[in-house]
């Protein structure tokens, strides 16, 4: 039982190389459109051996983890405000859904102006696209909370402090850890983004140098894949932290 | 931080005078209602749907303000979480992430009791109720029964002066519930704190209480007290002879003339 998720990954992942090598060997396109996968392989032991690939997924992991972890951490904090006072829901929440609304690519290039230009815009950024699915989720969990329990809770004189921490956190959590699912993945997405608003390094900005006029798709290939395996590692690590923390509930 | 002495406490009186009690949406739950329970007694308290028995123990407990009178435990108006009052729910209400007996020592927890000491004082609570060996289950483990012993333990964990039942054993099928009864008042005779039992049936009022309190319709005020001068422990037998059916009569009766307006809807003025 234990075993077969991985093997099913892992046979996903194979049958995934084996299309993409078939694709690309009928179809007969050249590289810089679509390369084959060993191409991309050869192409990523290179990168990996003159330093370049991690140069840039260092910096880009930096802006994931501090833009994932100060986003979420607000998000925690906002999310049961939000649900213990319908009048702060009532003002704040338009502004929440509006900053949410304006295409992240668009509000990036001001912010990066606002913040500096520097790592805390791109951590400012990563935060914000983090931050909103995250306290929904907060907010909806705590609002959940069964009435019976925060009466009992009540009738032994739990402090608010006691309430959140012994009660409305851990009863929210599954719900939380949804939003947090969500937030790891756009951490990614919003990390690339920052980077586009003005950045050195970072793999966002290595798929640029890739596309511009070096054509060097198997090197944008790498700056995907690795970015995609920054996700999957993230959202990985959610979801074991929610095994540990979430245990059976009635 | 609040009182949680080791010893227990001794039982404590309960009284209110002339208490209303409006909720915001405007309902008047009860009014001018007066009653007084000497330490140590056990009082049930009976009467039709929606008269206010519940309000009546969340004022006992210092869960709601009365609007007009005033309420007493022992010598002070209630305090939720002073640990002077044990309440049990209707259902069990047991935090469904806590083991039985992190759960049972909830209320010493959030008083901020030691670990250690909780613990001792848990395994005590547990062994009443006859809980031990499920101690380390989680409440999605237990029958209907247990969860309400556990329940039954959290309440008694404080060594409460005053323990307040609101229909703990309404949602258990009858014959767990009639040995329930007898537990309860086992448990009563061992340390004889002073008990309000919310209830709907007649029977479980006779077989506990020392006196049966009979509310009006809503808004609630008492209507009768019946004294139950049953020899304890109440066996079988004791239930089953001719002063318990006299009194089982009388507390019909009086219930009866209670929920007159019920049973006439289309007198109502609404």
């Amino acid at each position: 039982m234990s075993r077969s998720p991985w093997l099913g990954a892992l046979a996903s992942a194979a049958a995934f190389l084996v299309l993409w090598k078939l694709v690309a060997a009928i179809s007969g396109v050249p590289d810089y459109i679509l390369p084959a996968p060993e191409v991309v392989v050869v192409r990523g032991m290179r990168a990996i051996g003159s330093g370049v690939l991690w140069t840039h997924t260092s910096a880009t992991l930096l802006e994931v983890i501090l833009g994932f972890g100060s986003g979420a951490a607000a998000a925690l904090v906002v999310g049961v405000v939000l649900a213990r006072s319908v009048l702060v829901e009532r003002v704040l929440s338009p502004y929440i859904v509006a900053a949410q609304a304006v295409p992240i690519l668009a509000l990036a290039p001001l912010l990066d102006i606002w913040f500096g230009g520097g790592l805390l815009a791109r951590v400012v950024i990563c935060a914000l696209i983090v931050f909103f699915p995250i306290t929904i989720a907060t907010m909806v969990g705590v609002r959940s909370v069964d009435p019976g329990l925060v009466e009992l809770f009540r009738s032994l004189g739990a402090t608010e402090r006691d309430r959140v921490r012994r009660l409305e956190i851990p009863w929210a959590l599954p719900v939380i850890f949804g939003g947090l699912r969500v937030g790891v993945t756009l951490a990614v997405i919003g990390a690339v983004v920052a980077e586009w608003a003005g950045a050195s390094v970072g793999l966002g900005i290595l798929i640029n140098i890739a596309d511009q006029g070096l054509f060097d798709t198997p090197l944008m290939f790498v700056a995907l894949v690795t970015l995609a395996v920054i996700g999957l590692a993230g959202y990985g690590l959610v979801v074991a932290a929610e095994h540990r923390l979430v245990t059976t509930r009635r | 931080m609040h009182e949680t002495s080791g010893e227990r406490r001794s039982a404590l009186s309960i009284a209110l005078d002339d208490v209303a009690l409006r909720y915001p949406s405007g309902v008047l739950a009860l009014d001018g209602l007066c009653l007084e329970v000497a330490p140590g007694s056990l009082t049930a308290i009976i009467g039709p749907n929606g008269c206010g028995k519940s309000t009546l123990l969340r004022l006992v407990a210092g869960l709601l303000k009365p609007t007009a009178g005033s309420v007493r435990v022992g010598a002070t108006a209630p305090r939720a979480g002073d640990g002077d009052v044990g309440l049990a729910f209707q259902q069990p209400r047991l935090v469904p992430w806590l083991r039985v007996a992190d759960n049972v020592t909830l209320p010493l927890e959030l008083a901020g009791m030691p670990r250690t000491e909780a613990r001792e004082r848990g395994e005590v609570a547990l062994a009443r109720v006859g809980l031990t060996a499920a101690a380390e289950r989680l409440p999605s483990e237990l029958s209907g029964g247990m969860a309400q012993r556990a329940a039954l333990a959290r309440a008694l964990v404080t060594e409460p002066g005053a323990l307040l039942l609101d229909e703990p054993f309404s949602a258990l099928d009858l014959l767990t519930r009639e040995s329930f009864d007898t537990e309860l008042e086992r448990l009563w005779l061992q340390r004889r704190p002073t008990v309000l039992l919310v209830t709907h049936s007649v029977t479980e009022a006779l077989a506990l209480a020392d006196e049966v309190v009979v509310l009006s319709g809503r808004p609630g005020s008492v209507v009768e007290r019946i004294p139950v001068d049953l020899e304890r422990p109440r066996s079988t037998s004791v239930l089953a002879g001719p002063q318990a059916a006299q009194l089982g009569a009388a507390i019909r009766a009086a219930l009866e003339a209670s929920r007159a307006p019920e049973l006439a809807p289309w007198a109502a003025t609404r």
